[in-house]
């Protein structure tokens, strides 16, 4: 991280912040591996690999996630799977469900955060075409 | 991502696997163009 982000008396937390949240998967044609997308935009995440997002310093960007598995949930109304028309109106297969690990700079948020730095850290559930063997290959690629 | 609510503060997080501080590599100090030291001359024994 760049350590000119901090402001002057600004405490500095060491470890990472837990959050939950969710993206699309796409399964490629020509049986490339499975890809993890955004939910809200084409940002593409790698395996084992750290992902940057734009400033959350700016208005409402950086990486989203919720507090807790209750505050995802209740956002999607306890119905993740309706999710899938939306992903796939986009040209995803489905929506996966999972945890990551967030550091740089952080806003809390009432019920989740907004972050410099994510890396994901599992996934919990899938909805959408193939849904049990993304889940297997994103666990396989990503961990 | 749908709604996260309002915005309560702001902090720093530095996971403990990157270097906690970062790395500098020190500049050599700036040393004025001397004139090369000379020995003094040993005294005959």
């Amino acid at each position: 991280m760049n350590f000119l982000d901090l402001k002057a008396g600004e405490t500095v937390e060491v470890g990472t912040q837990q959050a939950y949240r969710f993206w699309r998967y796409l399964f490629p044609r020509h049986h490339a591996p499975i890809r993890l997308v955004s939910w809200v935009s084409n940002k593409r995440w790698y395996p084992r690999q750290n992902v940057e997002g734009t400033s959350p310093d700016l208005g409402e960007q950086g990486l989203h996630g919720y507090k807790t598995i209750d505050d995802m949930m209740a956002s999607l109304r306890d119905e993740p799977e309706r999710l899938v028309f939306r992903s796939q109106i986009s040209g995803c297969d489905g929506v996966v469900l999972g945890t990551v690990k967030m550091w740089g700079i952080i806003w809390d948020h009432a019920l989740g955060y907004r972050a410099q730095f994510a890396r994901p850290t599992s996934f919990i559930s899938s909805y959408g075409n193939r849904s049990e063997e993304a889940l297997t290959e994103l666990r396989a690629l990503f961990f | 991502m749908a709604e996260i609510g309002k915005p309560e503060r702001r902090r720093v997080l530095v996971p403990t696997e990157e270097p906690a501080l970062p790395r500098v590599t020190p500049e050599p100090p700036s040393q004025p163009n001397l004139p090369p030291i000379r020995q003094p001359e040993r005294e005959p024994a």
